[in-house]
């Protein structure tokens, strides 16, 4: 068991510049397990900065991103990333099935794709309800398929921290549901959801925690609270 | 002609096993660039042993081409530099160097750029060696050529699953720890090794049209990247021999003749395939 | 006297083809088809073998006009191609180039092979001689990069749109397409009249290279084109004199090592100047 008496995500002094502009000041907060954490900002806030610097993806002028208290390279394994697919080769050979085996923490093990690692892949695409449509080639899936099928891979490697970078974006409302009623299960058994959100309408049916960022943290904490407290009409 | 025919079949599936690693992550003109660098490595190397058959003159050429990547990884820093731009100015500056220094310092030698540049596979098969144990004579070159190809098998066939996560979705790759730079090195250094050794036989530009072909074919109509390995290199040997054959009956540059067969095959595939494509005739599908 | 009214005509020619080449470098790598001139160069070879094959005539401009002919069909097929058919980063590009090259390398072979008077002139191409654009048509090559350069500077404005935004240019410039086309055409002439100086293999980063210098240095079109003439200049320049110095050097690497040290220059340039005042 991870010791989480800080919080599942704890954030110390963390400062970022990218091409010579502060996106964040030195900040801090922390994000507690069993919530569905939302980053939420205007166009240009520095969302997926957060989220990149919070992965280490982008390195921080200083401080530090600690998950159970410890650094990402000990409990990697325990994180799940979604990312934006701006760089993937959809023409690539490659099948909705053989993607999601490879989230599977033991994919990597041996030279031919176990049995265990297959049945893990199609339990993580009946999640998604795609398991009918898995031997298709990636092109051939459409926009909410494919979000699908990456967020099957992140579910395959049955982590205790999920990151998500816009899952909601440019997918058909069927398959948002699914996702958001995953996410809901998925915190139910004290793990974590930590995502990029854009859409200000439908925030407070999928998540229960925010980080407000605005060219810097406005507020971190119950997205109930935010609301109420009218921090959005501010921000935005 | 049996050892005609065995040269290109090994030069052809070495570059397509190649190609099929080079192109998804470096894209398609990498190998041309590859081709012109080396000709400032071996330039370079023949600055330092001023001979044309020093083993230093391989290293250069090698070291030329990791230099260039280097190049263009720090180019490629600047926001206002795309990547084909850095590749473009990189190999460049190594290929007039060369040009520079064969210029000024081995004019006296027969150091000829044609060669580098369009190879002469009929000129490599009077380079024999006979071999001790089976008293036949082979090409000097299947040597090189069959452990290079040798080592990019098993490397393909041990790590598919990384190559397969790398190629596809690199950024997940680094996620999951599997170290995408490892295989950037390998693939630059294979690269790098396999130009200079079929360099003599198939010029650079040739060998891109070998790398192409199974693309036009096989790109976004396979569903799995080892059936695309196999598919590509048996049909690349395939459509090779008949490109040998033309050249050898119209008496053309083998390597040209092979490289604009395949090329202009492919590209019949291309228009034929859209053309039934569009009319529902069939559904062009290998799943 | 003869040697300096070579140079005199060397040095002319060099302005005036330097301000053309820097016009479409500038053009081509905002529009980021800087690779399409290296292959369009690499495409004029069939066209020059081939014309010297059919006509067995060693003339310049008809070598040149073979030339220009492949390398706007090499343009147009790879236009077609990266539309027709999924391929990955560069495939349209590999697949032009290897077609068109191969079959230029398959008509030298048969000009070698038939043993035609003045085949010599095929040679030159592939890394260039300055001292064949002295030597006659001169005032033509400066005539029409003259009139290309005063065609570029004059349609700057289109050219931004164009390239910025092409579904907004196609709603306020009725004949878009045709300006395309244009632009295309001028793009290879450019080429063709560049690479007997540079030649085809390194007419490419000529194409690349001044307009990435300028693009580095500032933010503005005009302002990068006028750069990019700037140093497309200075290149030829140095070329002369390289050529003029060194006669035993084709005149090629020497004009393209200039602005590729200058990119090179420029970024380190950019990198020291960032760290030492935290500015971009």
């Amino acid at each position: 068991m991870k010791n989480n008496s800080k919080g599942i995500i704890t954030v110390e002094d963390l400062s970022v510049t990218l091409n010579g502009i502060t996106i964040f000041h030195p900040t801090a907060f922390s994000i507690p397990s069993g919530v569905r954490c939302a980053i939420m900002g205007p166009n240009g806030a520095g969302k997926t900065t957060l989220l990149k610097t919070m992965i280490g993806e982008i390195k921080p002028v200083s401080g530090r991103t600690l998950f159970w208290d410890m650094q990402i390279l000990k409990c990697y394994k325990d994180i799940a990333v979604v990312h934006q697919q701006k760089d993937v080769d959809w023409n690539f050979p490659i099948t909705a099935f053989d993607l999601v085996c490879m989230g599977v923490r033991e994919y990597f093990n041996g030279i031919f794709v176990s049995s265990y690692v297959r049945e893990k892949a199609r339990e993580a695409l009946r999640i998604v309800a795609m398991e009918e449509i898995s031997e298709k080639q990636i092109n051939e899936l459409s926009g909410g398929e494919k979000q699908r099928v990456f967020i099957a891979r992140a579910f395959a490697q049955e982590p205790k921290l999920l990151l998500l970078d816009e899952p909601f974006a440019g997918i058909d409302v069927f398959s948002e549901r699914i996702i958001a009623n995953y996410l809901k299960n998925f915190v139910d058994d004290g793990n974590a959801v930590v995502s990029v959100h854009h859409d200000l309408y439908t925030a407070c049916d999928y998540f229960d925690w925010v980080i407000i960022v605005n060219k810097g943290i406005r507020y971190v904490g119950p997205l109930s609270e935010a609301v109420i407290k009218e921090y959005f009409f501010h921000v935005y | 002609m049996v050892s005609l025919l065995f040269v290109v079949a090994l030069i052809v599936a070495l570059h397509t096993l190649l190609g099929a690693l080079t192109v998804p992550i470096y894209g398609a003109l990498s190998i041309d660039a590859i081709g012109h660098t080396i000709v400032g490595g071996i330039a370079g190397g023949f600055l330092f042993c001023h001979s044309l058959y020093s083993p230093i003159i391989f290293i250069g050429a090698i070291f030329s081409v990791f230099a260039m990547y280097g190049v263009v990884e720090f180019l490629k820093k600047s926001n206002h530099i795309s990547v084909d731009s850095a590749l473009g100015i990189a190999f460049s500056l190594f290929f007039s160097l060369g040009i520079l220094i064969i210029s000024l310092c081995a004019r006296s030698v027969h150091l000829d750029l044609d060669m580098v540049l369009l190879g002469n596979i009929e000129y490599i098969l009077c380079d024999i060696v006979e071999l001790p144990f089976f008293s036949i004579s082979v090409p000097k070159i299947l040597g090189p050529l069959s452990v290079l190809l040798l080592f990019l098998l098993v490397i393909h066939f041990f790590f598919h699953k990384h190559i397969v996560a790398i190629l596809f979705d690199e950024k997940y790759a680094k996620i999951r720890r599997v170290q995408p730079w490892i295989l950037r090195m390998v693939v630059i250094a294979l690269n790098a090794c396999g130009v200079v050794v079929s360099l003599s036989a198939i010029g650079t530009i040739a060998i891109v049209g070998v790398v192409i072909t199974p693309f036009l074919f096989f790109w976004s109509s396979i569903k799995r990247y080892h059936l695309f390995l196999i598919y590509s290199v048996v049909m690349n040997i395939l459509l090779s021999f008949f490109g040998t054959a033309v050249a050898l009956w119209l008496n053309l540059p083998i390597a040209a003749t092979v490289a604009l067969f395949l090329t202009t095959i492919g590209f019949i595939f291309i228009i034929v395939r859209i053309f039934f494509t569009r009319v529902k005739l069939f559904r062009y599908n290998l799943k | 006297m003869f040697i300096e009214s070579v140079l005199l005509s060397l040095l002319c020619t060099s302005l005036f083809l330097g301000s053309m080449i820097g016009c479409v470098s500038a053009y081509c790598v905002v529009k980021k088809q800087g690779m399409l001139g290296d292959i369009m160069s690499h495409a004029s070879l069939p066209g020059i073998t081939f014309a010297f094959l059919f006509t067995k005539s060693s003339s310049p401009l008809l070598l040149l006009l073979g030339g220009s002919i492949s390398a706007l069909l090499s343009g147009i097929f790879f236009l077609f191609v990266k539309k027709i058919a999924p391929l990955p980063k560069n495939g349209a590009l590999a697949l032009s180039l290897s077609w068109f090259f191969n079959m230029g390398i398959i008509g030298g072979a048969i000009v070698q092979r038939l043993l035609i008077e003045g085949q010599g002139i095929v040679k030159h191409v592939f890394f260039g001689n300055f001292v064949i654009l002295a030597a006659e048509n001169t005032h033509w090559y400066m005539i029409l990069s003259f009139l290309l350069s005063i065609f570029f500077i004059v349609t700057i404005k289109y050219q931004k749109v164009m390239i910025f935004d092409e579904f907004f240019a196609r709603t306020r410039i009725p004949y878009l397409y045709y300006f395309e086309i244009i632009f295309l055409c001028l793009t290879v002439i450019a080429i063709i009249i560049g690479l007997q100086a540079v030649g085809i293999l390194l007419m490419g980063s000529l194409i690349i290279t001044p307009g990435t210098v300028a693009r580095m240095i500032t933010s503005s079109y005009e302002k990068m084109v006028f750069l990019s003439i700037i140093v497309s200049i200075f290149a030829f320049l140095i070329g002369v004199f390289g050529v003029y110095y060194f006669s035993n050097i084709p005149s090629g690497p020497i004009i393209a090592l200039f602005p590729i040290i200058l990119c090179i220059g420029t970024h380190i340039f950019g990198i020291l100047y960032s760290s030492i005042t935290g500015k971009s």
